[in-house]
């Protein structure tokens, strides 16, 4: 299902108008999670690396940008075998397997105070809402005491830095952290809260049309700060 | 970066990663994967019994059939349950010296029985769509009779150890078991594995002493 759903949301970006597209950006981040609140205390306290996120950001100017991305981390914690007692009043001893998975879709918006000037290097803050999936299961052993999945609402907010690299500047190397917060609320376990880190690229599109080279390029783009796209400047 | 590059990298990489879910039984081994359970008369005190035996074999209950059977695996189970009980201070007696307790170990196998229905979803097709008066000729559709239902099964294993008062059955006019343990997952005919699984079951039910 998830692969459905990611395939999904990539052929949508494919649909961008021809414009839209030497103004985006798209960012693909591998991620490690690191479960807080409740869901550490209650559930899985051990950090996931199995985790990506991809966006898609239009810049509305040189310093906001807005768009939309999804992640996905896969959260999984055995604990030692432990006796516990049941209902019916009988002892049950388990290794006990706690999992979940978050596949998150939002609407996501980035700013860059440094954004019209021409550094290589340019932080920026970000911020997201939408709907989370999550699904989660609680093992013993080999067998399920509960296997589930709910869609939920989910925020975020994060900080970060791009690094230009290349001539061109279209591409960027980042880095940066961002706080999920995501109402489970099942499983004695309120929220699936996490701090992702994360590490990646960030691409200019470009639409050459299968000629090379912008259809949109124009005597300006010289003259205009780096995040107006063009050869030698890109978005990143 | 080009557009249908960039697409096509994000794809394979979303899949990619998606695909490394832990998959929550293949990260268990197969001591892992067991579950142990017991339980217990709450009534009983277990240092009023002193003496115990073992029944000659394991009871096999395969859905509403019952047989008898002693395999190397089914040796191993009885000898460690012996010796479990021995550790906590009970002594092996033979049957004919009026043990207080009975130890009977049964293999259960119970086979699951699932069943699939398929809906009538012929019904909802146009019988015009593949040419006209084909089907309304024909009286509609002939929904096929081969695929209504279909049914799944799985079979379990479960290994059972059941203690018996032997002691009061005159007095309860009963045989009541005072005492069960269930073994459930992988493993349960590894020979190699019975101690261990003997033991967890007592390890976990500390009021099995004899004094």
């Amino acid at each position: 299902m998830n692969k459905i759903f990611f395939l999904s949301i990539i052929c949508a970006c494919a649909l961008l108008p021809a414009a839209a597209q030497d103004r985006s950006t798209v960012g693909i981040q591998y991620q490690y999670a690191l479960p807080m609140g409740s869901f550490k205390n209650d559930f899985i306290d051990k950090g996931s690396g199995r985790g990506v996120a991809v966006d898609l950001m239009y810049a509305i100017n040189p310093k906001w940008r807005a768009g939309g991305g999804f992640a996905y981390q896969d959260f999984y914690q055995k604990y030692p075998r432990a006796t516990y007692k049941m209902e019916d009043g009988s002892d049950l001893s388990a290794v006990l397997g706690n999992n979940l998975q978050t596949t998150s879709l939002m609407a996501k918006g980035m700013f860059l105070p440094r954004g019209a000037d021409s550094s290589r290097l340019q932080p920026y803050v970000s911020a997201g809402a939408g709907i989370n999936m999550l699904q989660y299961s609680q093992m013993y052993g080999e067998f399920a005491n509960l296997e589930d999945a709910s869609f939920k609402p989910a925020v975020q907010a994060g900080v970060g830095v791009l690094y230009a690299v290349g001539a061109k500047r279209r591409t960027a190397l980042s880095l940066g952290a961002t706080y999920n917060y995501m109402p489970l609320n099942q499983l004695g376990v309120k929220a699936a809260n996490n701090l992702a880190v994360q590490a990646g690229l960030r691409f200019t599109l470009r639409n050459d049309g299968g000629r090379g080279g912008s259809r949109y390029d124009d005597d300006n783009r010289y003259r205009r700060p780096n995040h107006y796209g063009g050869r030698n400047y890109g978005w990143y | 970066m080009n557009l249908r590059i960039t697409l096509a990298a994000l794809a394979l990489a979303c899949i990619g990663v998606t695909g490394c879910r832990k998959d929550p039984v293949d990260a268990l081994s197969n001591e892992e994967r067991r579950i142990y359970i017991t339980n217990r008369d709450s009534t009983v005190n277990f240092a009023s019994y002193k003496t115990f035996s073992m029944a000659e074999d394991v009871v096999v209950v395969d859905g509403s059939n019952g047989s008898r059977q002693l395999t190397t695996a089914d040796r191993a189970f009885m000898q460690a349950f012996t010796s479990a009980m021995e550790s906590r201070g009970y002594t092996l007696v033979t049957k004919s010296a009026t043990p207080d307790l009975g130890v009977q170990v049964s293999r259960i196998i119970r086979t699951s029985t699932g069943v699939m229905s398929v809906p009538d979803y012929y019904g909802y097709w146009d019988p015009m769509f593949w040419g006209p008066g084909f089907g309304s000729g024909f009286g509609g559709w002939g929904a096929p009779t081969f695929w209504y239902t279909t049914t799944y099964q799985v079979r379990e294993g479960m290994l059972a150890v059941d203690l018996v008062d032997l002691k009061n059955a005159s007095t309860n006019n009963n045989l009541r078991v005072v005492w069960n343990g269930l073994i459930r997952g992988a493993g349960l005919n590894d020979a190699s594995a019975a101690a261990g699984q003997a033991a967890q079951l007592f390890e976990q039910s500390p009021y099995l002493q004899s004094n």
